[in-house]
C-alpha cells in the first residue's frame, strides 16, 4: 500500500504541475458555463441536467487530456524502466497511477461547486437530483479514467492515446443518444445502450442509482485497470 | 557473488543476448563493452528484472532468484541508460519518492547517499534545472538509496563534460568497494582506467571477459572482435 501511495504521491505532484491539466480545465469549465448560462436565462429554470448533458461530451475532450501520460508519457519519457526496475509490480503502478487521476479529479470537480451553489441562490432545484448529477459525473469520470489508462498503456506517444481514448468515448457517448438508439433495430438498440456509459450516467442524473448500473461502471473500472496491469506485464517483455 | 547462467533473450527472431555466463564477485568494477544494439543493456535490464530471459538462470550468493521479486529488486541499484527523471519534480522530492517505492525509512542512509553524490545543497532545486553532470548525480543518488549489494550502470557518463566525467569515475570507484557494479561504456580508454575486468559484448554472445591488465591493446582487441 505504501508504494500505490507513493505512486499516487508522485501522479498528482506531476498532473499540477503540468500545463496540460489547467489548459483543458480552464476551457472546459470556459465552454461548459457558457452554454449551460446562455440557456439558464432564456428557459428561466434552475435546472442542472443540461449541465450534465454537456459534460458528457467535454468529457470526451477533458480526461484523455489528463490519462494520456500516465503510462504513455512514462514510456516516452523512458521512466518507465526505472520505475520498474524498483521493486513494485505493474499492479501497484497500475493502481496508484488511477488513483492519482481520481484525486486530481475530484480536485476538479470541485471547481464546479460555484455553479451548483448560483443554482441553488437563483432557484429551488432539487437537492436530490443536484446530488445524483454530481455523483453521477464522478463515477462516469473515473470509468473514463479507467479507459483512458488502458489505451495509455498501448500506446508510446501520449498524443496517440490521446485521440483514441477521445474517439472512443465519442463514439460510446453517441452510442447513448436517442436521437441513434431510434433508427437501430431492437437488438442493436439494447446492446447500445446496455454499453454506453452516457446512457447509465443520464439514468443517475434522473436520480435513478440502479445496482446494474453501479456494477456496469465498477466492472468498466475494474476490466479497465486489470487489463492495464496484464498489458503493462506484457509490452515491456517485446 | 552474481551468477549469470546460459542467459538467452529472444525478440521476435532476434536473439539479443546469445547463451550468456557471467560470476560476478564483489569489490571490483566490471566494464561492460561492444558497440550498439550488443546486447549490453538487453543482459543489464534482465539482471535488474525489467526483462524476464527466455532461459537460463541467475543466481545471487548461490541461489537462484527471481529477477522480478521484490526482493532482488531491492538488492539492486540501476541507472538506466540516459538517466530518465521526473524532470518537474525537485532532487528532494524524486529521491523520497524513489526512496518510498524501495522500502527505504532509514533517513541516514537518504542523508549518507546525498552527501556521497554531493546533493547536499540541492534538495529543493527543480531537476530541470540543473545541469546534466548534476542530473546524473541525481539519477545515481537514486540507485544508490537503500544501499543495493548491486549496482548496474548503463553508460552512466555519456553526454558529461571532461570534469563531469572525472567525478562520476571517482564515484563508481568508490562504490566499488563493497559491491558488485557493472558499468557498460562506450569509451575504451574510461573502462581501461576504471575497470578491474572487462567484458566485450557482440551479437548477444560474449566475446572476451579478462582481468584489464591482461588485456594489452584494448582498442584493437575491440575492433577485431566486434567488426
Amino acid at each position: 500500500m505504501k508504494r500505490i501511495l507513493a505512486i499516487t504521491k508522485k501522479e498528482l505532484l506531476v498532473l499540477f504541475y503540468s500545463p496540460i491539466g489547467y489548459i483543458f480545465a480552464g476551457l472546459y469549465f470556459l465552454v461548459i458555463n457558457w452554454l449551460f448560462f446562455n440557456d439558464l436565462f432564456i428557459l428561466g429554470q434552475a435546472d442542472l441536467s443540461p449541465y450534465w448533458n454537456v459534460a458528457v461530451y467535454l468529457l470526451s475532450l477533458f480526461i484523455p487530456a489528463i490519462s494520456m501520460g500516465l503510462i504513455a508519457e512514462e514510456k516516452k519519457n523512458s521512466t518507465w524502466e526505472m520505475l520498474l526496475s524498483l521493486p513494485i509490480n505493474e499492479t501497484e503502478l497500475v493502481v496508484g497511477k488511477y488513483l492519482g487521476g481520481v484525486i486530481y479529479l475530484l480536485f476538479f470537480w470541485l471547481m464546479s461547486l460555484p455553479v451548483v451553489i448560483t443554482i441553488f441562490i437563483l432557484g429551488k432545484p432539487e437537492f436530490g437530483l443536484v446530488m445524483a448529477g454530481l455523483i453521477g459525473v464522478i463515477i462516469l469520470s473515473i470509468s473514463y479514467l479507467a479507459i483512458g489508462l488502458l489505451i495509455s498503456t498501448i500506446s508510446k506517444q501520449p498524443i496517440v492515446s490521446f485521440l483514441i481514448t477521445t474517439v472512443f468515448l465519442i463514439i460510446n457517448s453517441l452510442m447513448g443518444q436517442e436521437i441513434l438508439l431510434s433508427r437501430m433495430p431492437l437488438l442493436l438498440r439494447d446492446i447500445c445502450q446496455n454499453l454506453s456509459l452516457n446512457y447509465r450516467f443520464l439514468n443517475i442524473t434522473t436520480g435513478l442509482i440502479n445496482l446494474s448500473d453501479l456494477v456496469f461502471f465498477g466492472s468498466v473500472i475494474f476490466v479497465g485497470l486489470f487489463l492495464a496491469s496484464i498489458l503493462l506485464k506484457e509490452n515491456h517483455q517485446k | 557473488m552474481l551468477e549469470v547462467t546460459e542467459i538467452s533473450k529472444y525478440f521476435g527472431d532476434i536473439k539479443a543476448v546469445d547463451n550468456v555466463n557471467l560470476k560476478i564477485s564483489k569489490g571490483s568494477v566490471v566494464g561492460l563493452l561492444g558497440p550498439n544494439g550488443a546486447g549490453k543493456t538487453t543482459l543489464m535490464r534482465i539482471i535488474v528484472g525489467f526483462y524476464q530471459s527466455n532461459t537460463g538462470k541467475i543466481k545471487w550468493n548461490g541461489k537462484l532468484v527471481k529477477t522480478k521479486s521484490r526482493k532482488h529488486r531491492q538488492r539492486i541499484g540501476y541507472l538506466p541508460e540516459n538517466n530518465p527523471l521526473y524532470l518537474s519534480m525537485t532532487v528532494g522530492e524524486y529521491l523520497s519518492f524513489v526512496a518510498e517505492l524501495k522500502g527505504v525509512d532509514d533517513l541516514d542512509n537518504i542523508k549518507k547517499v546525498i552527501r556521497k553524490c554531493g546533493l547536499a545543497d540541492f534538495g529543493n532545486k527543480s531537476i530541470e534545472t540543473l545541469s546534466k553532470g548534476y542530473r546524473q548525480r541525481v539519477g545515481l543518488a537514486a540507485a544508490l538509496l537503500g544501499n543495493p549489494e548491486i549496482i548496474i550502470l548503463d553508460e552512466p557518463t555519456t553526454g558529461l563534460d571532461p570534469n563531469q566525467i572525472i567525478e562520476i569515475r571517482n564515484l563508481i570507484k568508490q562504490l566499488a568497494k563493497d559491491r558488485v557494479l557493472i558499468f557498460s561504456t562506450h569509451i575504451l580508454p574510461e573502462a581501461r582506467e576504471i575497470c578491474e575486468r572487462i567484458i566485450i559484448i557482440n551479437k548477444g554472445k560474449i566475446v572476451l571477459d579478462e582481468k584489464t591488465k591482461e588485456i594489452k591493446d584494448l582498442e584493437k582487441k575491440f575492433i577485431d572482435l566486434t567488426s
